[in-house]
């Protein structure tokens, strides 16, 4: 059985590598000195966003790497998401928008750059910052944005070419049918091999092609494609009222509908300044803790069965099943669909006339405490998962993985914890971690949030009142044009985070979407090498990537 | 006793009709048993059957780069796994044709059938036919030499290879016949039937994950009636092993006498002697994860030690030929 760390009890790692981790740092500057600091980057004006806890400082093009270097050196923030926006109509720029959110308690940068939309061009983060490419590939394809110095300029999403970028705003702009070349990374010598898996599985899964570079049944490499599932989310939300868009944000990953709305609507709630009332923050605590609960009992379930234990996964789908029956009673939705609506919730939720809610968390807690000593004590079971599909807490670091996988290689990083939000706001979080960084250590890491989880709704249940307000209409506010808020929720998969512009009358002019698995994709690329092929499915489990919420 | 052609003859079809009939159904318990351990109600004991029959029906689709070795590789498989059936005596000594070939000849014939499936896997071209065959043929690999070293084990007492002889001395040695030598050699058997039969933890036969599997990987580009061939071979070689095991191991019941009152007894005994053992592997299946890939030659290595355990306790403490 691994051991997770005590509070406070220093987490040994790999030796140091060369870069800089934000672990290293512990201290940050003082607000004063990150305000003189970012005043440095040649701005016309730094301030700070009280309700999203960060500064929102303009930058100019040529000082774009400046700002970026700034942001990741002196203030020890990571690159959360990077993304663009079509402000032509009102500004006459296209721009690119750059968060930095500290993964220490508050803090954080949102970096916004306007270019010419003539010449859209902007230097590449890529080359000190590994993770950005996928960003930077979105916005290329997305805008037409030229990012100097990518290396990488395949299209991420997109599988044939558009006659004009399709997040421009202007007509639809259909595919034009022509497949654009895709080529692989290839490894070559004697004995290697290519393994092509997907887009279509023997499983009922979601679609994407995974290509191995194999040595009889090890691993050397392994890059995914992925853009099967891109349904155009982002564009979709566009031109909407803001109230509305709750039903395209709890579609972008369907496994974490509520925390993927409730980012939403606490995004738009910031840009409108809409206040909610605190019982149905809690509620939408108690509901997405459910969500969790459903969630990460499913991920259990999965790797017991590829683990080759049916019968622990059968115990796992029981409780998950469990859990969604609770929120189907709480609800009238499995998934807990329409529940959650700007300003607050859309239809009540039946706490009262739920019986024995306590209870079936109280089971559900101890049902899992039962499985884990049963699926750690048994010792064909443990095999599998111990050094399996390792991620060294320095990579986790580099990567910016986010949620229980960060978690599971010794991250200390939870939203509810870092940059408490509703229901989380004085409701202190027990953040679990692992030390290995293995399957192992994410079961582990899983099965003890599941078990907080229980605790934290247990709580809710006991503060929240009954007699909840069904939110109406979102009243058109005059002079909502150019504002914006930022979500962010802690899902079960990690950091999920919503950024939303608003236009005249509050309807929406561009959403941005960052599931947490954008960030955690290319784990699996690094978790299995060296691995073999056979427990390619077993790491795969264990990750639980959402396509969908990386195509959207 | 030597009993007329005829008689020979029903107890020849018989044989076939016993263990090719009953295969689907065993199949069906272990998937039943299997089911209730997981708190689930399972699929209906016919229900193979349907398969089968659904499967029967179809045609074949071949892929485009394929030649003939995928076309005829499942009957090949399939003869080579019915030819194995009379060199096991299932419930009457001498069984009819026993004496046509020895164990060493089914251990042939099943490498045989193993051959050509991971042959034809490779065939089409296909990635998962190609990792699936390769694995098959490295477990195969490890099989194979164990399983004759079982087969010396069990055959050492009796001083014959062959399964008609080894059963003929359990049976007339009655309970005596259970001796250490003989437990050992079980328990080597039956880690051989594991990896043989590709059972938990060595192969998942529920998967449906295209990267671990093992057989199901070797099907994949099959379907309609050869699909049924292999998929009905599969569970007939569950059989046709444990088959062996009881008339090796627990040959009591075997009748040794041609009147059919006392024939029709040994088949009603031979009947619950493999729903028995089938009930035991899928209580052995639900106990355990499947292994890492590379572990199975742990599995084999324990087997060789047990094998040796016993030829060695045969040849100290006498017995041996």
């Amino acid at each position: 059985m691994i051991r997770l760390p005590k509070e406070g009890e220093e987490v040994p790692r790999e030796p140091a590598p060369s870069v800089a981790l934000v672990s290293d740092f512990p201290s940050r500057p003082t607000p004063a000195e990150e305000r003189r600091m970012l005043l440095e980057l040649g701005t016309t004006s730094v301030a700070w966003d009280p309700s999203e806890e960060l500064w929102r400082v303009p930058v100019p093009p040529e000082r774009w790497n400046a700002a970026a270097a700034l942001a990741l050196d002196s203030l020890h923030h990571p690159l959360s998401t990077l993304f663009g926006e079509d402000a032509r109509s009102y500004l006459g720029k296209i721009r690119i928008h750059a968060l930095f959110l500290g993964t220490l308690p508050s803090g954080g940068v949102h970096f916004v750059c306007a270019i010419d939309p003539d010449r859209p061009t902007l230097p590449t983060l890529s080359t000190t910052l590994p993770y950005a490419a996928p960003f930077e590939r979105e916005v290329a394809e997305m805008f037409g944005v030229v990012f100097d110095g990518l290396e990488d300029r395949r299209p991420l999403l997109l599988h044939e070419g558009h006659p004009a970028p399709p997040l421009l705003k202007g007509p639809d702009s259909a595919p034009d049918g022509q497949r654009v070349e895709y080529p692989f990374s290839m490894v070559e010598g004697e004995g290697v091999y290519e393994v092509p898996v997907g887009p279509v599985h023997a499983g009922v899964i979601e679609p994407g092609h995974f290509r191995f570079q194999v040595v009889g049944e090890n691993i050397l490499d392994l890059e995914v494609r992925l853009g099967y599932n891109h349904k155009g989310t982002e564009r979709l939300f566009e031109g909407k009222p803001s109230d509305l868009g709750t039903i395209w944000a709890e579609s972008v990953s369907g496994d974490m509908s509520i925390a993927g709305s409730v980012a939403y609507a606490h995004a738009v709630e910031r840009a409108l300044e809409l206040p909610v009332p605190p019982d149905d923050e809690i509620l939408r605590g108690l509901l997405m803790e459910t969500e969790r609960m459903a969630f990460l009992c499913g991920d259990v379930a999965g790797i017991a069965l590829d683990v080759g234990y049916p019968v622990g996964a059968a115990h796992a789908n029981r409780l998950r099943e469990s859990a969604y029956q609770t929120l189907q009673a709480l609800t009238g939705s499995r998934l807990g669909r329409g529940v959650v609506g700007v300003g607050g919730l859309r239809r009540p939720v039946r706490v009262s006339a739920t019986p024995e809610l306590g209870g079936t968390y109280e089971r559900l807690r101890d049902g899992i405490v039962a499985l884990r000593e049963e699926l750690l004590g048994k010792s064909s079971v443990v095999d599998r998962l111990q050094g399996t599909g390792t991620i060294p807490r320095w990579i986790a670091e580099l990567m910016h993985f986010v949620g229980p996988t960060a978690r599971a290689s010794g991250l200390r990083i939870d939203l509810r914890h870092d940059r408490p939000y509703g229901a989380y706001l004085g409701n202190e979080v027990r953040v679990p971690r692992g030390i290995d960084g293995d399957v192992q250590a994410r079961l582990v890491v899983k099965i003890e949030e599941i078990v907080e989880s229980c605790r934290l709704a247990q709580r809710f249940l006991s503060s929240v009142r009954q007699g909840v307000s069904v939110p109406g209409d979102v009243p058109a506010q005059p002079g909502t044009e150019g504002r914006s808020g930022l979500g962010w929720v802690e899902s079960p998969r990690g950091e999920y985070l919503v950024h939303v512009t608003l236009g005249p009358g509050a309807k929406l002019e561009r959403v941005h979407v960052r599931d947490p698995s954008f960030l955690n994709w290319p784990a699996i690329e690094l978790a299995v090498r060296g691995n073999i092929v056979p427990d390619f499915p077993l790491c795969n489990k264990s990750l639980n990537l959402s396509y969908s919420g990386y195509d959207r | 006793m030597t009993a007329s052609v005829p008689a020979q003859l029903v107890a020849f079809v018989g044989e076939y009709l016993l263990v090719l009939g009953l295969s689907p159904l065993l199949l069906a318990v272990l998937g039943r048993v299997k089911a209730r351990t997981q708190g689930r109600v399972g699929p209906p004991l016919l229900q193979p059957y349907r398969d089968l029959w659904k499967l029967i029906g179809k045609d074949a689709v071949y892929s485009k780069s394929a030649s003939w070795v995928t076309r005829y590789a499942p009957a090949i498989s399939f003869a080579a796994l019915l030819a194995t059936v009379p060199l096991i005596p299932w419930f009457v000594l001498p069984s009819p044709l026993g004496t046509f070939g020895d164990l060493i000849v089914l251990v042939g014939l099943l490498a045989l059938s193993r051959f050509i499936t991971a042959l034809a896997a490779t065939d089409a071209g296909s990635t998962f036919g190609g990792m699936g065959s390769t694995r098959e043929m490295w477990m195969g690999a490890l099989a194979e030499p164990v399983f004759l070293l079982v087969i010396f084990a069990f055959g050492s007492p009796a001083g014959s290879t062959q399964a008609g002889a080894i059963a003929a001395r359990g049976v007339s040695l009655g309970i005596a016949y259970a001796s250490p030598p003989l437990l050992l050699a079980i328990v080597a058997y039956v880690l051989l039937l594991l990896v043989e039969t590709g059972r938990l933890p060595i192969d998942n036969s529920a998967t449906h994950l295209e990267l671990t599997m093992v057989h199901e990987a070797m099907v994949l580009e099959y379907s309609g009636r050869d699909l049924a061939l292999l998929e009905w071979g599969r569970g007939f070689k569950l059989a046709i092993m444990i088959g062996l095991l009881i008339a090796l191991a627990a040959p009591w019941g075997i009748s040794t006498s041609w009147t059919l009152a006392l024939v029709s007894l040994a088949v009603g005994i031979v009947v619950i002697k493999l729903l028995g053992a089938h009930v035991l592997v899928s209580r052995l299946e639900a106990g355990v994860a499947k292994w890492r890939l590379f572990r199975v030659a742990d599995l084999t290595t324990l087997a060789v030690v047990f094998a040796f355990g016993s030829l060695a306790l045969t040849y100290v403490v006498g017995g041996g030929a």
